[in-house]
């Protein structure tokens, strides 16, 4: 199968880069905003022609609930808090992965495992925005979202697709980045994008002519002075109709894939999510997040857990095998992870609570150096013993494998600065290859 | 030569044009507001005089800062954003023509009166309300508002004071079938600090939220000062379920001291377990360790009996034997190891609040003591609405100012205490003693502001984006706003979109067969449909003082191309089309109609030409499709002006 070009432009000057998009669409593209994409972009493309890496690329299978450690990255087979399942070890000594996990412990080679990471935040709102944006949540501070971080720093502004998709589950915030980061909607992979199909069927020259007539109204509304309200309309309307006119709107379509693969990856929403990102990321998305709920087992803990990996494992296996085949692998950086881990006392209701004193998060892929494990509890795991990983330490260390300077600032509030990437955290170098 | 479009909306309305219709649009040269005669006298002489001391105080202001006020917006342009904000929708061809058939000199007080009794207003008032009062309740916010929001819809329609809806939100209690104001507390009830931080800002300005965890970075609230103010809820106890109080299942709130929750909690999570068979027998099979660890012990089962005696008591004796348990260090230790996990940590929680929780005081010192006055949400409330209070009033005052002209005195709009960032603070506290003067009445407020000559202010040109912004800053200028979801959907639906909504549409929001509706859902299957669209494609702003959606791709694509976003068949009558190529009539004239339904203006010459030379007459309802395509999807059809 012949591999499709990653970025729609090839590599180009910057000043070739700024150049042509000006000339397409009209000087109304050096609005604010939409500059400094550019000239982030073309800086990366410049890099990566200089010989430097390309950009990256980021997959977060976000856990939704909290997945209980004990029964998939840090089990504790045998003792009081283990529960019922048996461990799977690795090559290396003390690192062992679920019984529910098999596919994903054969891979261990490729994968990192932070077992030691805690926060304070044990409620599921707080947490999930802690582990999305990477700081403690702040009514008065929108903080973005991973994925918006990553469009924002590392999209293709040239994308014919979204920079950010977001497959199932309710959607991150872009925060002040700003709407043109917010990650597109998937609800269910392999669904059409919506209200694409009625653009197509009309003639062209007829949606030229639409948008000839709505830009007539905007120069008019421009020469009023609301340029920045026509500058913004002008580039979601030019976004919207090269979406709709975009052939690689077939990587939302899971029809002309294999049923092998598809059967490998799993009919789950989670297992056909990673395969719809994996063609995504093919035509140019730069993030993609996809959702995967129930793991928030209060109640029958180990049957919903085990459930819930039998989906986890093939998916998330398959899906790195698929990126690897496909040499995106090095270039795209895995997170899996949750708001939090499950206590390892079992409850009355034969569940396991929230816990956020010591959790995991996988991570893999791009510049992650593979067969490594960071942290480690006590043997019932009720404490850390070793190495404690905090949240800022996480995204620190996402900034570096994803080379982002996460000490940019930004006015978040008028009167509050406030950087990318919370500057307490320290990468975990151990896990940098 | 500058077309003065109200005056060609007037012509084409076909009405009487007076001789002062002409002063209405003429734009200021200078940096004065327009001629006192544009503005009417209002008929409320109290309001009046503070709309001018309200717009002299602002004058003074733009001159000591050297700021050029923009010119006064056109009257075309004005309605749209006076029926935006307080109708929450934009006038339809009937509203404007109406409007313009009035006498010049009334007609802005008569229309800001008009929309003030609209139940329309209510509704948009109810959206802001609910936005706020559930900004942290998290997943569940969207199942509450459809208790809440029509529960405030009713109170705000009939004449409300804003102590009024403090005390029925806050104080909230009783049991009933439908939630109501319930629903405010309810969805805090598992946490009474986030309870506290919303009350707090929602109806004081102060965001002291970020006290909770320790003393707030850079305002002076303490950890302290913040659990005292939370303490206020400490007795909150709410629940849902078949109440003996309604005969059937409905919602309680009420208040009652900390040892009945705990005691009716833990009897909760003995129920569930026994429910469930798993006593103290295996949990599962190979679990016999784990069942072990959890076993009961004579003394944990002993403390869960005598707590469910509790439960069955009621009024002060109760207080009194689980404090003596707690008192016992020994024996708290030994239930605490062998209480299941739920259990233990409701346990430690509940100790934990009794110390943290056990006073309560007032944000500004001012001293209170428990069984003084009735309850303590009770007394807080007193508290807050009181005239001496430092910020409930101002705290009002504020956000109609934000409301209305996009920013409030105090900028962010709820941080009164902790903002440097405020203009004329003398005027700020003038709105608020009138406020209280008024009784807190709701709707004087928004006449004041909307009768000012600020409100009829245009927007900045922002070629200077930072000149612009410290004009809008001084509110010498007004922001160009987008519209919040309901704003959109309801204009869309007045448009006539939608109609022909399909049956798919509609059935995608509607329930499965079968299912009872849950008490308070009510509103147009259509409007849900487009409202459904329209919240699929445009993830809220996280800010929960800017409602506002900007466009982003998926809207694009919907309002391009949507079933929504066809042209309604209104905008394509024998009548219209005939009228579109008439060529015995003036271009403007031509175009007038969608002109006015959707930009709720007339065309300037140049627009009407560029428009009509491109339409073509052998298609007429292409043509019309093409026409309504360049109006809905153009960047001034976004803007509340």
């Amino acid at each position: 199968m012949s591999r499709r070009p990653l970025l729609a432009t090839a590599a180009l000057s910057r000043r070739a880069l700024l150049s042509r998009l000006v000339g397409a669409c009209g000087a109304a593209f050096l609005a604010p905003g939409f500059l400094p994409l550019l000239q982030r972009h073309a800086r990366a493309q410049e890099a990566a022609a200089g010989g430097a890496p390309t950009p990256r690329r980021l997959v977060l299978v976000w856990l939704e609930g909290g997945p209980s450690q004990l029964e998939t990255f840090d089990p504790k087979p045998g003792t009081a808090t283990g529960g019922p399942f048996r461990a799977l070890p690795t090559e290396r000594a003390g690192w062992s992965f679920s019984e529910r996990l098999p596919k994903l412990r054969d891979r261990a080679g490729k994968l990192a495992v932070v077992r030691s990471l805690h926060s304070k935040e044990g409620s599921h709102a707080r947490a999930r925005l802690l582990l999305h944006t990477g700081f403690v949540p702040n009514p008065s501070v929108a903080y973005p979202t991973l994925g918006s971080i990553v469009a924002h720093q590392l999209g293709d502004p040239a994308s014919e697709l979204p920079s950010f998709v977001q497959v199932a589950g309710p959607p991150g915030s872009p925060g002040y980045l700003g709407v043109a980061h917010a990650p597109f909607l998937v609800a269910r992979p392999g669904a059409k994008v919506a209200n694409l199909a009625p653009e197509r069927a009309l003639e062209r020259a007829r949606v030229d002519r639409r948008d000839a007539l709505r830009e007539a109204l905007d120069g008019g509304f421009e020469a009023e002075g609301a340029h920045a309200a026509v500058a913004r309309n002008r580039e979601q309307q030019r976004r919207a109709r090269r979406l709709a006119e975009s052939p690689r709107t077939r990587a939302f379509e899971l029809d002309g894939e294999s049923a092998k693969l598809r059967q490998a990856y799993g009919d789950t929403t989670l297992g056909q999510g990673l395969l719809l990102a994996r063609r995504l990321l093919e035509e140019g998305v730069t993030a993609v997040e996809l959702h995967h709920d129930g793991w928030d087992t209060h109640i029958d803990n180990f049957p919903k857990t085990a459930a819930l990996c039998d989906e986890l494992d093939p998916a998330l296996a398959t899906f790195l095998d698929d990126l690897e085949t496909r040499g995106l692998l090095a270039d795209t950086l895995v997170v899996c992870m949750g708001e939090f881990g499950r206590t390892p006392a079992i409850s009355a209701r034969n569940g396991r609570d929230h816990w956020p004193v010591n959790y995991c998060a996988l991570l893999a892929g791009g510049g992650v150096k593979g067969g490594s494990v960071v942290g480690a509890t006590d043997e019932l795991g009720q404490s850390i013993v070793e190495r404690p990983v905090s949240v800022p330490d996480l995204f620190a260390t996402f900034a570096a494998l994803l080379r982002i300077d996460g000490s940019q600032e930004f006015q978040a509030t008028p009167r509050r600065p406030t950087t990318l990437v919370d500057p307490d955290g320290a990468a975990i170098t151990e896990l940098l290859a | 030569m500058r077309v003065k479009w109200s005056l060609a909306v007037v012509l084409l309305a076909g009405a009487l044009v007076t001789a002062a219709a002409s002063s209405q649009s003429a734009p200021a040269s200078t940096a004065a507001a327009p001629p006192a005669a544009a503005l009417p006298a209002v008929a409320l002489p109290v309001a009046a005089a503070l709309t001018a001391e309200f717009d002299a105080a602002l004058a003074a202001a733009w001159s000591a800062q050297g700021l050029v006020p923009a010119a006064p917006l056109d009257e075309a342009r004005w309605l749209r954003r006076l029926s935006l904000d307080l109708r929450g929708t934009i006038p339809s061809p009937e509203e404007i023509e109406r409007y313009f058939a009035r006498p010049p000199a009334t007609r802005r007080a008569e229309e800001i009166e008009a929309a003030l009794a609209d139940p329309r207003f209510a509704e948009t008032l109810a959206f802001q309300w609910n936005d706020l009062l559930l900004a942290e309740a998290g997943k569940d916010a969207e199942k509450t508002a459809r208790w809440l929001k029509p529960w405030l819809a009713e109170r705000l329609a009939g004449p409300i004071t804003f102590p009024q809806l403090a005390r029925e939100l806050v104080a909230a209690a009783g049991a009933a079938r439908v939630p109501g104001a319930f629903a405010f507390p309810l969805s805090y009830r598992d946490s009474i600090e986030t309870l506290a931080g919303v009350t707090a800002r929602a109806f004081l300005g102060l965001q002291i939220q970020c006290a909770q965890c320790h003393d707030h970075p850079y305002d002076h609230w303490k950890q302290a000062e913040f659990n005292r103010f939370a303490a206020f809820f400490a007795e909150l106890r709410g629940d849902h379920g078949v109440l003996s109080e309604v005969g059937g299942p409905g919602f309680r709130v009420l208040d009652r001291s900390p040892e009945w929750d705990l005691a009716d909690r833990l009897a909760d999570l003995e129920r569930a377990a026994a429910k469930m068979g798993r006593d103290d027998g295996a949990m599962m099979a190979g679990g016999d360790r784990a069942a072990a660890a959890n076993r009961r012990t004579p003394v944990e089962a002993a403390a869960l009996a005598e707590l469910r005696a509790l439960a069955k008591e009621r009024g002060p004796g109760v207080a009194r034997p689980i404090a003596a348990f707690i008192a016992d260090g020994e024996a708290l230790a030994e239930l605490r190891a062998r209480l299941p996990g739920d259990a233990r940590e409701l346990l430690d929680r509940y100790v934990e609040r009794r110390e943290k929780f056990s006073e309560a005081g007032h944000l500004d010192g001012r001293p209170y003591a428990d069984g003084a006055v009735g309850t303590r949400r009770q007394a807080l409330v007193d508290w807050m609405t009181a005239a001496e209070n430092p910020w409930f009033a101002a705290a009002q005052a504020n956000r109609v100012v934000a409301t209305l002209l996009g920013k409030g005195l105090t900028d962010p709009v709820d941080d009164l205490s902790g903002s440097s960032d405020r203009i004329v603070p003398a005027l700020l506290e003038r709105l608020a003693a009138a406020l209280i003067e008024q009784g807190g009445d709701l709707r004087f407020l928004y006449r004041v502001v909307a009768n000012s000559r600020a409100y009829a202010l245009g927007a900045a040109d922002d070629a200077d984006p930072t000149e612009a912004a410290r004009r809008e800053r001084w509110l010498a200028a007004h922001p160009r706003r987008t519209f919040t979801p309901e704003q959109l959907a309801q204009s869309l639906l007045q448009l006539g979109v939608g109609e022909g909504a399909s049956d798919a549409a509609i059935a995608r929001t509607a329930r499965p067969a079968g299912r009872a509706a849950p008490l308070g859902e009510q509103g147009d299957p259509r409007e849900n449909a487009l409202l459904a669209e329209l919240a699929r494609c445009s993830p809220r702003r996280s800010d929960v003082n800017d409602r506002t959606l900007e466009v982003n791709i998926p809207l694009a694509l919907l309002l391009r191309h949507g079933e929504e976003a066809a042209a309604p068949e209104r905008l394509k009558s024998e009548p219209l089309l005939a009228r579109l190529f008439d060529p015995e009539r003036a271009e403007c004239d031509r175009v007038a109609p969608w002109f006015l339904a959707t930009l709720s203006r007339a065309a300037r010459p140049a627009e009407a030409a560029a428009l009509l030379a491109a339409l073509d007459p052998a298609k007429p309802r292409a043509a019309a499709d093409d026409l309504f395509f360049a109006l809905v999807n153009c960047a001034e059809f976004h803007v509340n002006p």
